[in-house]
């Protein structure tokens, strides 16, 4: 297999399925950019994926099938998350090491609120009387202190014949030092039944702490039968219709893998939706000079925001992170993905009062159906959309491009409602929920910057997704950063990204060591299992580029219970104990501002991530023109509330669409895109830059 | 859109809008947590680390609670005592930007000696306006036991080093004089170094972040809007408390052994609600005891806080405000607020653990439509010590899975299972991660069926686990509701099953009182713990049988328990 030769199919295509739209979007042989867009089938979420490709061949004008000239299709699923949480993955079983079944019954005693001790539990995904013991003992340096007992395996799989099972997951303790008795258990369950999925703890993420890795495998398990199910009828549909270009899907770490991969480990698709954003934010920052980024995905639900360094997106497990977002209900997922920090604050966030006064936004919303109360399709209560209207910010006449009419008098209706509660104005109460919504979205920034030692001044905030740019503008002036860039393609910027990801696998080995008693070669071992195990990983796949790895290590002070993640960068032969040591105190330093004893560094894990390079879509530079814009770009103007003017005034509205590269805008001003609105503040400054992108600067910030 | 903005009168202006309270609310509520979240992320001792026994708060100048992050309940109003016993020694006008204070005088304000507090002031310019706080468990202070849960102590001496509101650095720098004495005072000096320094990495986030909110509105509007927030806490509160009939309200429950006396010690309270205000008066509790069981003073008031925490709507901010309606009263010298120097060395889990009991028990007695059954405060605490085999090193192990006890049934379903009351946010250890630490091997852990209180809705298990030592060591363990005082039930409801202890070696069982100290264990001894498991609300004959077949067919009932706690009988021969 030639893997340097490029592509000759002309159309590289990523395809974005969200819960209200799916979003295609296509690169031509010439790189110019292709955007469509049809309602997502929650029933048929293959047949939105065809019925995108069909309209977009009808808008190129194509004579043959668009399938047919694929160089490449990318998808990005909401699939697994769905799955999760409306609980419809597989009747799952689970088999562990005698004496530990209530591991995952317990969740390490984690409780979601302390102060609430009337709830109950979450619904487990397994239920106790299907998790099955097996004796066995692994010890915690690999050596087999109580030899498997094969009846109880047999005991377990009558069990699973019995109860119908369709996935299972295994797990023992210290399986990632020793795992030989998960694969023999594999292997017989694999003979009994083979038309069960198996997964082993040792293949999902071999890696210490048997809680994490046991809540791991048995949510992979859970998601693998619902997942399989619709990337095999995916796949088949494709291939029906003559793809010319393999189906590769989206991971929670930023790559993409091929659909029977994904299929077998789909606990990696979880953040499988957002994670394209973020990596398109990273290839958008790096190519037009940004790269240092807080991508910023504000949509109708909820809001995605992550962390971008040197251009490359912050990684996290979830032993690193604090914040719910890496549990699922309690059950943790050990294995890296971006460190993507979701929160319910979106344009259909509810406003609602408590019993003591207070005004919060969210997290309930009212999604796109029935939507806020100006979508006049019986939402009766206010939302961020509604106050954005009044305030000014978005036009009722010119929402979605025109292609929704917004009712503002019912907008009016449900404000005054909310207003008349707590005695303010209409006016205070609007400018009441944008200014609690921008707390919310101002402390989801924080928690992927401060709380992992980044100073958010230090970086620019890339907004996209629909709602961002009323809002992104606002957060800038009270989180003190110095930019927002809004991209041209930000109404599908998750299918762009999808474009822009390699293809990758990931590996990891447990250490456990300290550093100083760790040699050159034993690390070099390590690696070279590693990389070899990456070679294998991607025999038979085909795809232009070059493999190559990215090396990082999991370390920590010995006895500290949470690692910070270091990348080693250069070769792996260059990767010793001295340079370990560098890289951990550099990052160290940075995040906590002091060091201790260099003898008491831990190695805890190394990982090594296998990359196969793919074509990319070319961001186009143009020449700039001109400071002022032109006369037709500006559409008029209306009356718009500034909290910081504390009163409606008239403002300049523009037609994003006529700005050229290098116009410049001086706030206050409203630039309407058909999928987005963004809201100069006074006092700021926009330019359009030589991609296309508006940035806007904080006030007294120069462009 | 055609709206006018008036512009407000200019007194109106400083009034403060629910808008800008809600905002400084929730920016107070996300500094907190990250003072937690970086304590928790450069700690290590497996006591922070792992089971996160430590807490973050922002306090007023005036030593009051302004926000606090969900950790440990009873540390926030023990903190709140410690800083105010800094506050009344030191006095305001000595202190500086950058200082640090220390204290652990629980006989002054705090829980226990091994819960240490640190704060540092927040200034505007050079106006004090508020503290940054910490309060965290150690692994080890000293005293007469590894782990300094001293066994047998007759004085608070044999129990560790204290720091009575002491000046531990300036310019947010630890004095080197301090670090050496508490190193030279401690079992495990190195680490607990690094522990201290995390508490101080944790203020500084709150240093940094809460000046910029000082300056966004100027120290005096600060001021009006944090005492905002707490008006509107305590107004929630009332409004709860209103709902309860005015009268009294008396509950008693037992402790059992002092480690020395190994009998029930008696404690009682009466709760009198008048119209808005709660009143706790621990009148009929028995005199102080010989052992380390008391409760101090403090964290008499701490833990009574705490049960009003976990009783009342959980979305009321927990602050100074939340307090004002609770007012307790303590004789002198009785187990809960025993004369100076009695020991108090397991103060939090022991007496004070039996206050969130006892308060919840009489707050359940006055507000039957929110009651639960008795989810118990409590820990079978052990600590194996020794000395690492491979390492040479000294370790102490805390086992936290004697805290994993079962919760209380509620209203209208069951207890949760193996789940502390106070420590949502502590977690039992990895066992992987303890065996690759600890010299020692898990046998089992898992959920110890039949002991769920029953009831119409059955109390949550237990956990128990068993461990299996690699060298020769020693071992302490204290703990409750073992037999004969297990946790009552409620409305019918029959009591959780009892606490469990005991070793076993060379095949030889071997049990102990309630709390023993330093008992030596040889490698390949074994050790058995379990705490308590819930009570059960309501008669168990109206247990839904729906339910009783559904625990047995996932075992968290036997066919023995269903027949005799539900007359079940189980029909696994006709199926």
């Amino acid at each position: 297999v030639d893997q340097t030769k490029p592509s000759i199919k002309p159309f590289v295509v990523g395809i974005d399925v969200g819960g209200t739209f799916t979003d295609l979007l296509l690169v031509n042989e010439k790189g110019a950019l292709v955007v469509e867009k049809v309602p997502s089938s929650r029933s048929n979420i293959a047949a939105g994926v065809l019925g995108v490709m069909e309209k977009a061949q009808t808008t190129l004008g194509l004579r043959s099938p668009l399938v047919e000239s694929l160089g490449r299709l990318v998808h990005g699923s909401t699939i697994a998350a769905n799955a999760f949480l409306e609980r419809k993955g597989g009747r799952i079983a689970f088999i562990t090491t005698k004496g530990t079944r209530d591991t995952l019954v317990m969740r390490r005693m984690y409780r979601e609120n302390m102060y609430d001790t009337r709830s109950g539990e979450p619904a487990p995904l397994v239920t106790r009387d299907n998790v099955l013991e097996v004796e066995e003992r692994v010890d915690h340096k690999g050596n087999v202190i109580v030899p498997m007992n094969e009846a109880d395996v047999l005991r377990a799989i009558d069990h699973l014949r019995q109860r119908n099972i369709e996935a299972v997951g295994i797990c023992y303790l210290f399986a990632f030092r020793n795992p030989q008795h998960e694969l023999r258990t594999r292997k017989l369950v694999q003979e009994h039944l083979p038309e069960i999925s198996v997964c082993t703890s040792f293949e999902i993420c071999p890696e210490i702490r048997d809680f994490e890795r046991a809540s791991t495998t048995h949510l992979n398990a859970y998601l693998q039968p619902p997942v399989e199910r619709y990337l095999r009828e995916l796949d088949a549909a494709l291939k029906q219709r003559r793809t010319s270009a393999e189906l590769q899907v989206m991971h929670s770490y930023g790559g993409v893998t091929g659909a029977r991969e994904a299929s077998q480990r789909p606990v990696n698709l979880l953040l499988s939706g957002p994670a394209g954003g973020v990596i398109g934010s990273a290839y958008l920052g790096k190519a037009a000079g940004y790269p240092n980024l807080i991508s910023f995905d504000m949509g109708g639900t909820s809001c995605d925001i992550s962390l971008i360094r040197k251009a490359t997106p912050n990684l996290s497990t979830p032993i690193n992170a604090t914040s719910a977002h890496c549990k699922f209900e309690g059950w943790d997922v050990l294995i890296p993905f971006i460190d993507i920090h979701t929160i319910g604050s979106g344009g259909g966030s509810v406003a609602w009062i408590d019993r003591g006064g207070g005004v919060h936004v969210g997290p309930e919303s009212m999604g796109a159906d029935p939507g806020p109360a100006c979508y006049d399709k019986g939402g009766d209560v206010a939302t961020v959309t509604d106050a954005n209207v009044i305030l000014g910010y978005i036009d009722p006449h010119y929402y979605l491009g025109s292609e929704i009419t917004l009712n503002s008098a019912r907008s009016e209706q449900v404000v005054d409602r909310l207003a008349a509660q707590i005695g303010i104005s209409r006016m205070e109460a609007a400018d009441g929920i944008f200014r609690i919504i921008n707390t919310n979205m101002l402390n989801g920034i924080r928690v992927v910057s401060v709380e992992r030692g980044h100073d958010p001044r230090d970086f620019a905030l890339l907004s996209f997704g629909g709602a961002g740019g009323c809002h992104a503008t606002a957060i800038i002036e009270q989180l003190g950063i110095d930019k927002v860039i809004i991209p041209p393609t930000a109404a599908a910027f998750s299918a762009f990204g999808l474009l822009c990801t390699d293809l990758k696998h990931d590996f990891v080995t447990t250490v456990y060591r300290r550093i100083t008693e760790l040699d050159r070669a034993a690390l070099d071992r390590i690696v070279k299992r590693m990389e070899s195990e990456g070679k294998i990983a991607f025999g038979g796949q085909q795809d232009s580029g070059e493999l190559g790895f990215e090396y990082s290590a999991d370390m920590r002070y010995r006895g500290q219970g949470h690692d910070i993640r270091v990348s080693l960068e250069g070769p792996s032969r260059a990767i010793s104990s001295e340079k370990i040591v560098e890289r951990f105190n550099a990052e160290y330093f940075r995040t906590y501002g002091y060091l201790e004893e260099e003898e008491n560094i831990q190695l805890v894990n190394l990982r090594v991530v296998a990359c196969l390079g793919t074509i990319k879509p070319k961001l186009k530079r143009m020449s700039l023109q001109g400071d002022v814009p032109e006369k037709a770009a500006r559409k008029g103007t209306r009356e718009v509330f500034f909290t910081e003017n504390k009163k409606y005034s008239r403002t300049a509205v523009y037609d994003g669409q006529k700005l050229k590269p290098g116009n410049r805008l001086k706030g206050a001003a409203i630039i309407e895109l058909p999928t987005t609105t963004i809201v100069l503040r006074p006092g700021q400054a926009l330019r359009v830059d030589a991609y296309g992108n508006f940035v806007a600067a904080r006030k007294g910030v120069n462009l | 859109v055609n709206v006018r903005y008036k512009r407000s009168a200019p007194q109106k202006a400083r009034q403060i809008d629910p808008i800008t309270l809600e905002v400084t609310r929730a920016r107070l509520e996300a500094i907190v947590e990250e003072m937690g979240a970086t304590m928790l992320r450069t700690a290590h001792s497996s006591i922070y680390v792992e089971c996160r026994d430590f807490s973050v708060a922002i306090l007023h100048k005036d030593g009051g609670l302004l926000a606090m992050g969900q950790y440990i309940p009873h540390h926030q109003g023990g903190m709140q005592a410690a800083l105010r016993s800094i506050i009344r020694q030191r006095g305001i006008e000595s202190m500086r930007p950058g200082d640090i204070y220390v204290s652990n005088d629980a006989y002054a304000g705090g829980t226990h000696t091994l819960d240490i507090s640190l704060f540092m002031p927040i200034f505007d310019g050079d106006k004090l306006i508020c503290f940054a706080g910490a309060t965290a468990h150690q692994i080890d202070l000293g005293g007469g036991a590894p782990g300094t849960y001293v066994v047998g102590a007759t004085e608070v001496f044999q129990e560790g080093i204290v720091f009575p509101q002491i000046k531990a650095g300036e310019h947010g720098q630890f004095f080197d004089d301090f670090v050496r004495l508490f190193q030279r005072n401690v079992r495990l000096p190195e680490q607990q170094k690094g522990d201290l320094g995390a508490m101080l990495a944790g203020l500084k986030v709150a240093i940094r972040n809460v000046g910029l909110i000082i300056e966004e509105h100027g120290a005096d509007q600060f001021q009006r809007i944090v005492s905002k927030i707490l008006d509107v806490s305590e107004g929630l509160l009332r409004d709860e408390i209103r709902k309860i009939p005015d009268g009294s309200y008396t509950y008693v429950d037992y402790l059992d052994g002092d480690g020395i006396e190994n009998k029930l010690f008696k404690m009682q309270v009466t709760l009198t609600i008048k119209g808005t205000d709660a009143f706790l008066d621990f009148s009929g509790t028995d005199p102080q005891a010989k052992g380390f069981i008391n409760a101090s003073y403090w964290n008499t008031v701490a833990s009574s806080y705490s049960a009003f925490f976990l009783f009342f709507d959980p979305t009321i901010p927990r602050n100074d405000g939340f307090f004002r309606p609770i007012h307790v009263s303590v004789p002198v010298g009785t187990l809960l607020n025993p004369r100076y120097p009695a020991p108090i060395g397991a103060s939090t889990t022991e007496g004070g653990g039996r206050v969130y009991d006892l308060v919840l028990g009489a707050l359940s007695k006055a507000w039957p439509e929110r009651a639960f059954a008795t989810w118990s405060m409590m820990w079978v605490a052990v600590y194996i010590s020794g000395t690492h085999p491979d390492t040479g090193r000294p370790y102490i192990q805390a086992y936290l899975d004697g805290l994993a006890n079962g919760g209380g049934a509620r209203q209208d379903k069951d207890g949760l299972n193996a789940c502390n009351l106070s420590a949502s946010n502590m977690l039992i250890p990895n066992m992987e991660v303890e065996e690759e630490i600890y010299p020692v091997r898990f046998i089992r852990r898992e959920l110890a069926p039949d002991s769920g209180g029953p009831g119409q809705y059955r109390g949550g298990l237990a956990l128990e686990t068993e461990v299996e030592v690699l060298a020769d060591c020693e071992f302490t363990m204290f703990g409750s509701r073992f037999e004969g005082a297990e946790p009552p039930g409620y409305a019918g409801g029959k009591p959780g099953g009892a606490s469990v202890f005991y070793t076993v070696s060379n095949s030889k069982k071997t049990t102990y009182p309630s709390k023993v100290g330093r008992v030596p264990l040889k490698a390949g001894d074994r050790v058995i713990m379990r705490p308590c498991g819930g009570a059960g609300f309501g008669d168990p004959k109206t247990r839904d049988p729906d339910l009783i077949e559904r625990d047995l067919r996932l075992g968290f009932i036997t066919p023995e328990g269903a027949e005799r706690d539900y007359g079940y009988r189980f029909k696994a021969a006709a199926e």
